[in-house]
């Protein structure tokens, strides 16, 4: 095993001292690539955790928190009344909107990308500004900004329908080591787990050898490269000791309907069990939300399964009391358009829609902005991505003012130096 | 209203003139004398077109409702108007030939979206969402209700006044006698049905009678992807007598999307109207027997409903404006955000058809 590495929390030097120059002689390896990590001993103790829900393609803001029954391009759907008096959610959202005192709302995103090859990618990496480097997804500045919590499990994993493996392209300019190792169809990366016929001195054994092979190799080679590679051998032992986390079997029958049987349902279970057992940030994913036929039939079928899982996932966390120290967000690259296209379905709409968080830092029970009476458009102030990556960051502790990412000693701001938290949205 | 002229003469339907609207609209239907054709959709109302001599003339909405007006269903033989919305009402309306007036209103009839509506000389029959099926007298009383677990997407009156029939989520069809209270065949259509990543899609769309009711139409699609909603126009036929399926017919591509009404021609076959991607969709004429539709036209696009008057030779086909969709689409020169409209094109048919 190797020994601890360095986490940020262990420096505690400011900006301006590392610039001059007491932080020269240290290899920015040393700093694990933070300027200025200034995350505290406070912070290791409360194992902030991130559980970050991602409804690929688009969830429509009206068939969810900002429904406009009655107008224009409201729908065909009624809204609901919820747990926060005067607020009101999609009827497909029952469960949700009993969630609702848990929950803060941001109706005002206005974002930039209205395609989705440019907006994944963009609004999960923040969309800063552009500094010539591809910057690291929510999760993987997480892992790099907070490390693994004392479980050692790995800092970001991806729980997700289809293939798994490691993905080490969300790590941007961080390094493929702080990529995602994602859970395919909710099931560990092929052979990750001991096979029965391998004992545990043997597999200690082997895993001796490869360690000694890795460190010979990694002298002739760059560092990230083979960095990323022990580390996900590193973490996926520990995966192996719990591998009681996605094995479902074990799971609670009641839960498991609670949740939901599709997918969403099992693999925000499964995201939730990552949580208990210590992963620092657990994106759990769906696709098919790109609803530009049919629309209407077709939210009422998702969203009522997202209902469903997200309440489920939110009562639980708040029940065991991991909700105070765990930062949810459930969003989607952008919105959809009030325009009803000819085939009943919504288009790409980055110009007003909403993304819901709670937890850690965040304001419960907060609607924060407003779109127009149409919903087409927002009305005061608008929010993008960078917005919610500083409220993201305070939420957790991390003042984006002060910590710094470094690329080879290129100073970089971890969130959009133009941009700074949502009035209304933190604790 | 005038039989028209040109129709004995007409190879293919003719159009005759196009109703222009503001909104975008989801159902059509002729009165019973074909005098009036009355549109809703999106903005709750019930829109009416009188025929005169040469064109039909906008008669005054009935009042909107902040709901969607999803169906629609005149008497057989009199101006009264059955009509259904998405938050669960269902209304009646007489004198729809006239000064219209609403009769009675079910505010819930049913929770949440109510999908069809169908009626006859004594009936009304509704479905929705709420999985129930619920057959009401012309006065708005209750008779029969049938309640399952997946939502209700189409219901039709058999011409024997004593069945039933309707058809759920997943494709299935079932014949309920609702006076003795059972159901008594089913039918599958479940390859209408197609469960994408976590996305539960129904293909079956319409329910139709041909040949006074010894045949029921199915029409619909069979998706092929969510979301985007890739899907083949699709129609089944079976024998109501067994409940067998006999002749399914398919034609288009996936672009093409589903049949989203349809109406059976006393000549002996089927019109349907699809709607697909945007731009897409068409009027298709379906004879039993054959494999492929003696009719096609894309000219429209986005087809929602279609209404047919027989004796009159008149077909309306509620379609979509040009250039419907688009991704963050600017607002107009007016600084406003524009929406969409249905276009209703009123087509001679040809007598023989």
């Amino acid at each position: 095993m190797n020994p601890p590495r360095c986490t940020p929390w262990e420096h505690d030097h400011t900006r301006r001292q590392w610039l001059g120059g007491v932080g020269g002689a240290l290899a920015c390896g040393a700093l694990g690539g933070l300027l200025t990590p200034v995350i505290g001993e406070e912070l290791k103790k409360k194992e902030k955790q991130v559980l970050f829900v991602w409804l690929d393609g688009g969830l429509s803001q009206l068939e969810s928190w900002d429904p406009k029954p009655g107008t224009d391009f409201g729908g065909p759907f009624r809204s609901i009344p919820t747990s926060v008096p005067g607020t009101h959610v999609c009827e497909l959202m029952p469960r949700l909107a009993k969630q609702m005192h848990r929950l803060c709302v941001v109706r005002s995103m206005c974002t930039k990308d209205n395609s989705h090859s440019a907006g994944v990618a963009r609004i999960q990496r923040g969309d800063p500004k552009n500094r010539g480097v591809i910057y690291p997804f929510f999760g993987s500045a997480i892992a790099k900004l907070m490390g693994p919590t004392a479980s050692n499990l790995p800092p970001y994993v991806w729980v997700k329908p289809g293939s798994g493996g490691f993905k080490p392209e969300d790590g941007g300019f961080l390094g493929p080591k702080y990529g995602a190792l994602a859970f395919g169809d909710g099931k560990p990366p092929e052979n990750l787990l001991r096979p029965a016929t391998l004992d545990v001195a043997a597999d200690a054994a082997r895993n001796e050898l490869r360690s000694a092979l890795n460190q010979r190799y990694a002298q002739r080679r760059r560092a990230p490269n083979t960095e990323a590679s022990s580390f996900v051998f590193d973490t996926a032992e520990e995966l192996i000791r719990r591998a009681d986390i996605f094995d479902t079997s074990r799971y609670n029958p009641r839960d498991i309907e609670r949740y939901g049987r599709h997918d969403l349902g099992q693999q925000m279970l499964i995201g939730r069990k990552m949580l208990e057992a210590g992963v620092r940030f657990v994106k759990v994913n769906s696709y098919g939300w790109d609803t530009h036929g049919d629309n209407f039939n077709a939210q009422a079928s998702l969203v009522g399964k997202f209902d469903q899982a997200f309440s489920a996932v939110l009562e639980d966390l708040a029940a065991t009391g991991q909700l105070e120290h765990t930062l949810v967000v459930a969003m989607s690259e952008f919105g959809r358009t009030p325009r009803i296209n000819g085939s009943a379905g919504r288009d790409h709409w980055p110009e007003a829609w909403s993304i819901a968080m709670a937890g850690c830092g965040i304001k419960a029970g907060a609607v924060v902005g407003a779109t127009n009476a149409k919903g087409t458009f927002v009305q005061g102030e608008g929010y993008d991505i960078g917005h919610m990556f500083h409220t993201w960051f305070r939420a957790l502790g991390i003042d984006p003012a002060k910590v710094e990412y470094s690329n080879n000693g290129q100073p970089l701001p971890i969130a959009h130096e133009d941009m700074k938290a949502i009035p209304g949205t933190l604790a | 209203m005038a039989e028209p002229k040109a129709s004995t003469e007409l190879k293919e339907p003719k159009e005759l003139q196009v109703l222009a609207n503001t909104q975008q609209m989801l159902c059509a239907r002729f009165s019973p004398a074909g005098d009036v054709l009355a549109a809703g959709g999106m903005d709750g109302q019930v829109h009416r077109w009188k025929s005169g001599e040469k064109d039909f003339t906008p008669l005054p909405p009935l009042p909107a409702r902040k709901s969607w007006l999803t169906d629609l269903a005149f008497h057989p033989d009199k101006p009264i108007l059955f009509s259904g919305d998405s938050w669960g009402a269902l209304r009646c309306h007489e004198g729809m030939d006239g000064e219209a007036r609403q009769v009675w209103e079910l505010e819930k009839a049913h929770e949440g979206w109510l999908r069809q509506v169908a009626a006859d000389a004594q009936r009304v029959v509704s479905g929705g969402r709420d999985g129930a099926v619920r057959v009401w007298t012309h006065a708005g009383k209750p008779l029969a209700e049938w309640k399952g677990e997946e939502e209700i997407f189409c219901v039709t009156l058999h011409p024997d006044g004593k069945h039933v029939v309707f058809s759920d989520l997943k494709g299935r069809v079932r014949v309920w006698d609702f006076a003795a209270k059972k159901i008594v065949r089913e039918m599958d259509a479940s390859f209408f049905y197609r469960y994408d990543r976590i996305q539960d899609i129904c293909g079956l769309r319409r329910l139709v009678w041909a040949d006074g009711g010894k045949t029921l139409v199915a029409a619909g699609c069979v998706p092929t992807n969510g979301a985007t909603m890739q899907a083949v126009p699709t129609v089944q036929f079976f024998d109501f007598a067994s409940g067998k399926p006999g002749q399914k017919i398919q034609h288009g591509k996936e672009t093409d999307g589903m049949i989203h009404d349809a109406m059976w021609h006393p000549g002996g076959h089927l019109i349907a109207v699809t709607s697909g991607q945007p731009g897409t969709g068409g009027v298709l004429f379906l004879r039993p027997g054959e494999d492929k539709p003696f009719y096609t036209s894309g000219k429209l696009a986005n087809c929602q409903a279609v209404a047919l008057h027989a004796p009159s030779h008149r077909m309306a086909v509620v379609a979509t404006n040009r250039g419907s969709n688009g991704n963050g689409r600017p607002p107009g020169k007016d600084g406003e955000y524009p929406n969409n409209n249905s276009p209703v094109h009123v087509f001679a048919l040809p007598a023989a058809s």
